[in-house]
Formats: C-alpha cells, structure tokens, sequence
C-alpha cells in the first residue's frame, strides 16, 4: 500500500511538472545552461549551481529544486561534449571521457559518441534515481536510530574519507584540508552556550560564517584564477555528423552500463568524493575487465559509456547522504545543501519525518531532469558545440563578478564579499600546494554537527568516553575511522610493500 | 606543482600551518573552561574551547606530519631553489597575468563596490579584465596593467583623504563621474594602444561588448526583479531606475 502511494505520489509530482509551464521551462532551461556551463572549459557543475542558488532565492522551494537539479545534471552531462570535441574536458567529471571521446571525434564519429554520452548519462541519472528513491529512507530509517556518538563520528568519518580518496598528494593535506573547514564553521558564537569564537572583534564574524559565500569562494575564485593565468586557449572543434542514439550498442552495452551505474552510484554516496573520481574507478574498472583492453584510449565505446553513466549516476549516489544524513556526497551537492538550508530545508533523517514526500519530489525532478537531458542533447547538440569556440578569457570575468554579486545577494552584506575573496585566494595557493578543496568544503559543512553532536555526547554521558566503545554503530564507525587513518599512514604501506615483496620472493 | 618543489613548499607550509594551529590552541585555552560563563557553570566537555582544541590540535599534528615529510623528502638545495622561483616568479609573463588577476577584483571587493556606483564600478573590472586576457599580448598586459594600477591608487587616495564626501556633499554623484572619466580614460587608452591591429580590434569590441552589457543585464535582474539593493547606487543605476519606473 505504501508502495503504491509513493508511486502515486512520484507520479503525480511528474505530471504537475509537466502540466506547469513555468516549472517545464525552468526545466528545460536550467538543463540547458547546465549544459553549457558544463561543455564550457572553465566552467564546473559546482560553480553552475553556486550562481543559480542567488537567483532561485526568491523562487518557491519546488521550482527552485527543480532548477537547481537540472542545471547539476546538464552540468555532468555536458562536460563530454568538450572532451569529445576538442579534447579539452568541459569538467573534471568528464576527463575520462575525453581518453576514448575525442579518438572517436578524430575518426569522424563525433556524432555517434555524443549520442551513445547522452543515452549512457540519461541512463545512468536514471539508475542513480532509483537508488535515491530506495535506499533514502532506509538510511534515514537507520540513522534515526543515530545518537550525538554517532552523529559526531559520521561528521568526522565523513571529513576524513573525502580527504583520503580526493587528495591529489599526501593523505595528510586532504585531513588538513578538512580541520581548515572545521576550523571556519567554528568562527562566530557557538550553538550550545553562545560564546563568541574567533571573531577578532569583527561583529559581523559573531553569526559565523556563512556557507554559500565560502562554497563560491573557495570553488569559484581558484578557477577563475587558474582559467586566467594559465592561459586557457581554445582548440579547434571536431566536424559533427547527425547526433543519434545508437540504441543497438546500448543494447549490447547493457552489462557495462549496468556495473558503472552501480560504481557511479556508491562512489557517489560516500561523502564528498565526486562525479569525476566515480567516472575514473568506472573507465578503470570498464578496461581492466574488458576483453579488448588494448581498444582504450584509441577509441573505444565502451570507454565512453563507463565514464558517462558513472559520473551521472553520482549525482543520485550524492543524493543518498545528502538527504539520509545531511552529508553531501559531492562537491555540487554540497552547493545543493546550501541551497536547501537557505529554502528552510535541513536535509537529515528528520527529513523523512518532516517532509516524508520531498525525496520522491526530487526524485521526480531528477527523473524529468534526465529526460529534459536527453531531448536538448539530441537536439541542441550541435548549437552547444559552437559555443566551444567561445574562448574563457571572455566569459570567466562574467563569472567572477557573478560569483560576487551572488555572494552579496544572498544576505546583502558586502562583509561576505570581503571573506569570500580571501578565502578564494587561500583555496588557490592550497590547491596548487596539492590541498584538496573537498574536504574544505566538507569541513565547513559538517563542523556545526560535528562540534553541537560531540558536546551534546559529553554532556549525556557526564564526560565519560565510553559509550563511544559501547554503542554498536558508533564503534563500527570508530573502527572505520582507525582503519581509514591506519591505511594511510605511510608506516602501513610500507608493511603492505615488504610483505608483497616478501610474498614475490617465496614465489620465485 | 613539481614532487621536488611540492617538498619544499610542504615545509613552508607545514611551518605556517603549525603556527596558525598553535594560535587556535593559545585562542581557545583563552574560552571558557571550567568557570562561568553567562550564568552556566562550565566543564570540560561542555566548553566552547573543546572542538576548537580538537581542531588546533589536528592542525598541528597534520602540519607536523607534512612538514617532516617535506624534510625528508627534498634537500636544502631544493628549498634554496624554491625560494629563488617565488622570487622572481611575479616579474614572469604568469606573474603579471597574476597580479592583473588580483588587483582588479581586490580593488572591486574592497574598495570600488561600496563607493562607487555598481554599474561603473563593474564595467570598469569587466573592461580591463576582458580586455587583457582576451587580446593575450603579454606587453599590453603590462601596459594595461600599469594606467589600471595608477587609475586605482588615484582612487584609493581620494578614498582615503575622503575626498569623496567633500565631492559627493557638493554633488551627490561627484565620485561616480570621476570614476566614470577614468574608465573612459581607460577604455581610450587601450583603444589607442592597439591601433593599426585589426585582430586586435574585433577582439577588443567583443570585449566592451560583454564589458558593458554583463552590468546592463545585471541591474535590472538583481535590483528590479530579485529586489536586492545593489552595494552602492550611484548615478547610472539611479538613472536605470528611472528609466525602469517611468515605463513600468
């Protein structure tokens, strides 16, 4: 019965879609410019959801998701067209895809990759909604059951992990990246007894620091810096022929897809590890079990089809956390959650009890999103392409000053501008010291749980530090946490190195 | 970055991170531990100081860690090295684009957005930003780089002498004219500098193009349709709504 009155209800979410013009536009719009941000080098997934989250303010909370969802899944979609037609990634999501893309272009296929993209990410949205639908409340079930031990380890777990897997150079800087994050949710007056923290004297310091204009910040101005100095030039097209779906392949692909959804979807769950990481593990896992290795990189469908169905897989594998635990999975869906709590939403396991209908409406936004996708990738295509041409230099000082003019508008203090600018330019000199920006990011979102959940721990349990050992949950996540530091630490991995050597002798 | 100078950054790095999570400790040691505070007898594990403590102290554990991991790893030579390439990296062609980068936005954020009408003061970002990046002539840049740099210290001297509000208290839109004279100063300058390149010169008419229409699009969607009061409102946006009301 409850099954049946959630289909009812997704379906009737999906209708009221389609029958309000308004919301169809917005759709269809959002999805759009999600596409070309996405195709745009320069331009990210992160950075199209910060800028639409100012103008979808004053929206109602349905239109606002609805805009906000679709301009993230055009996003994801529409990095492949760069890196299909000039081998230049629109984003980081799409980089895989441009190994076995652009061979394609080259040999005058451009057409039928971008066609097989649009079916594989269509599918693959599609696949991670259902995931959204099944094991959100499920998680939301169990994490009901959650305590502040708990609660507080999550937040903790979560930090870690994103700085373990995200890290581009010693897992150190991905924790480090982490505790910064801490450290800003930290400022302002704390929740439990309201003593000013780290405030240098600055009153507007005193609410804390707001996490739209760090979230910009710290995604935004370290790209538009890169883009720029970097010199960002543009390449010259590949020719594109018809853009057709070739359903045989997808068809024949069926297995591949299947198992890169599943990689997309989990990869994406875990806390702040993105569409980009999702699409690489799916190419990797695509060629290691491939019958035709030595086809990768020179071309191969199947190349293609695991990278774009794993990366848009992960924005529904993101979702899970997200709604089920308040813990972005991705780095746009920590933009999402911004969103959310500006709308009055506070994603968590009380969501589910509050507003028990709001996952099957993003669902069924995700659902129509998907569809949006495919109808302007098959049709607009090749318009999106010609906007390849246009060179970053022209665009990226537009989006600086909409980040800053985003930044203002959503609490209309300057003071924001004066944060985010800093926080923006530390962000920078840290990403080129090999600091990951996730986990900064996570940091900044999760500290307020994590700090409230730890006291709010202590407090029940006089002090006492057991409980965190006695409670099942809490010591499986306890655990996890030591694993996941002991695993990294260099003393292991030099272990691990002398046993295999060790290991390598005995067999020779 | 390259492994051997990511090393030696590490060091500097690790040696300012230990000292930011040191003043994190001394600043929270400094909250409320066991005392008082509004009325609620604290204990350790109630204290505000507590999270702030776990926090500095994993600063300082990670920022030790890295910093004897880049120890280990590079020489004195290559520190030595690195030292030498951040020096003379800001007279490089990266350097300036750099500094081109910086100084605009910085100028914006915190000096331009709050005194001078919105619309001049981004299209005066937006003109030398696009224009410099765009044309990609690294000799412009600097050139470009240099009326930006004396355009901007005439208005930090007017700023700080608050000559602004002797002009404005003579007449309301005294600053934004002479904003507006500068970044018509600006935009000449450059027209004039590249003279004769025609490449240049459709480059550069794109340029204005997206300089002036980007502000023209904006006012009207955050100030009259989101309803949002745009940092400073000065002369031309007076002027839009104006227009704006009068045809409403």
């Amino acid at each position: 019965m409850i099954v049946l009155k959630s289909l009812a209800f997704f379906f009737g979410n999906v209708f009221s879609i389609v029958t309000d013009p308004f919301r169809l536009a917005l759709l269809f719009g959002c999805t759009l410019l999600g596409i070309v941000f996405g195709a745009l080098p320069g331009l990210t997934a992160t950075l199209g959801v910060a800028l639409l989250t100012t103008l979808t303010y004053g929206m109602k909370t349905q239109q606002a998701l609805t805009a906000l969802l679709a301009i993230y899944v055009g996003a994801i979609y529409g990095g492949s067209y760069g890196s299909i037609m000039i081998n230049i990634p629109g984003t980081a999501a799409a980089a895989a895809t441009a190994l076995d893309g652009y061979p394609l272009a080259r040999k005058g296929e451009a057409g039928a990759a971008l066609g097989l993209t649009t079916t594989a990410s269509a599918i693959g949205t599609f696949i991670g909604m259902v995931f959204v639908v099944v094991f959100t409340p499920l998680i939301s079930f169990l994490a009901l059951q959650f305590t502040s031990f708990e609660f507080f380890l999550l937040a903790f777990f979560g930090i870690l992990i994103s700085g373990s897997i995200s890290t581009p150079d010693v897992v150190q800087k991905g924790w480090l990246a982490g505790f910064l994050g801490l450290f800003l949710a930290v400022v302002g007056r704390d929740g439990l007894q309201f003593y000013p923290r780290f405030t240098l004297g600055f009153h507007q310091l005193e609410a804390g620091i707001e996490v739209i204009p760090v979230l910009i910040g710290a995604f935004g101005i370290p790209q538009i810096i890169q883009v720029l100095k970097d010199r960002f030039n543009v390449a010259e097209a590949q020719k594109v022929e018809k853009i057709l779906p070739s359903w045989g392949m997808v068809i024949r692909n069926i297995p591949h897809i299947a198992r890169s959804a599943l990689i997309g979807v989990g990869i994406g769950a875990v806390p702040g590890i993105g569409e980009d990481i999702a699409a690489w593990v799916s190419y990797g896992t695509a060629k290691n079990t491939s019958r035709t290795p030595e086809k990768f990189g020179q071309g191969a469908y199947e190349g293609i089809i695991a990278s774009e169905t794993a990366n848009n897989a992960c924005i529904g594998g993101a979702m899970i956390p997200l709604l089920s635990l308040g813990i972005p999975g991705s780095p746009p869906a920590a933009m999402l959650l911004g969103a959310l709590l500006l709308h009055g939403i506070a994603p968590g396991p009380m969501l589910q009890v509050v507003q028990p209908t709001f996952v099957l409406e993003v669902t069924a936004i995700l659902l129509m999103a998907a569809v949006a996708m495919y109808i302007i990738g098959i049709l607009l295509a090749k318009q999106v392409i010609k906007l390849l041409r246009v060179p970053p230099a022209l665009f990226m000082p537009v989006v600086a000053v909409l980040c800053l003019i985003g930044s203002y508008a959503l609490g209309m203090k300057v003071f924001n501008l004066w944060l985010m600018v800093p926080v923006g330019i530390l962000t920078y000199y840290f990403t080129e010291m090999g600091y990951p920006v996730p986990p900064l990011v996570i940091g900044v979102i999760l500290g307020p749980m994590a700090d409230e959940n730890l006291r709010r721990a202590l407090m029940v349990s006089q002090g006492s530090l057991v409980p965190f050992f006695t409670r099942p949950v809490s010591l499986i996540l306890l655990v996890i946490i030591i694993l996941t530091v002991v695993t990294s630490t260099r003393t292991y991995k030099n272990f691990r190195e002398k046993r295999k050597a060790l290991k390598a002798g005995k067999t020779t | 970055m390259e492994k051997n100078r990511l090393r030696s950054a590490d060091i500097v790095t690790g040696v300012l991170l230990i000292v930011f999570g040191i003043w994190i400790l001394i600043e929270a040691f400094q909250m409320p531990m066991r005392d008082s505070y509004g009325g609620v007898m604290n204990v350790w594990y109630v204290s505000p100081a507590l999270f702030p403590i776990v926090i500095g102290g994993g600063v300082i554990l990670l920022s030790v860690n890295i910093l004897i991991n880049g120890i280990r790893s590079s020489s004195l030579e290559t520190l030595k090295e690195w030292k030498k390439a951040r020096k003379t990296a800001v007279l490089t062609d990266s350097g300036y684009r750099f500094i081109a980068i910086l100084l605009p936005l910085l100028s914006l954020v915190y000096m331009n957005l709050q005194r001078i009408d919105f619309f001049i003061s981004v299209a005066f970002f937006l003109s030398f930003s696009i224009t410099v990046f765009y044309l990609d002539d690294p000799a412009l840049l600097r050139r470009f780089l240099l009326v930006y740099a004396v355009q901007t210290g005439i208005l930090l001297l007017i700023f700080i002498l608050k000559i602004d509000d002797v002009l404005n208290a003579m007449y309301p839109y005294s600053i934004d004219i002479i904003a507006l004279g500068l970044l018509i100063f600006l935009i000449l300058f450059m027209r004039l500098s590249i003279r004769g390149k025609r490449e240049y010169r459709v480059k550069f008419v794109h340029a204005m193009l997206m300089s002036f229409i980007t502000p023209f699009v904006l006012v009207p969607v955050f100030r009259f349709m989101l309803r949002v009061p745009l940092p400073r409102e000065g002369g031309i946006v007076d002027l839009m709504s104006l227009a704006y009301y009068a045809l409403r």
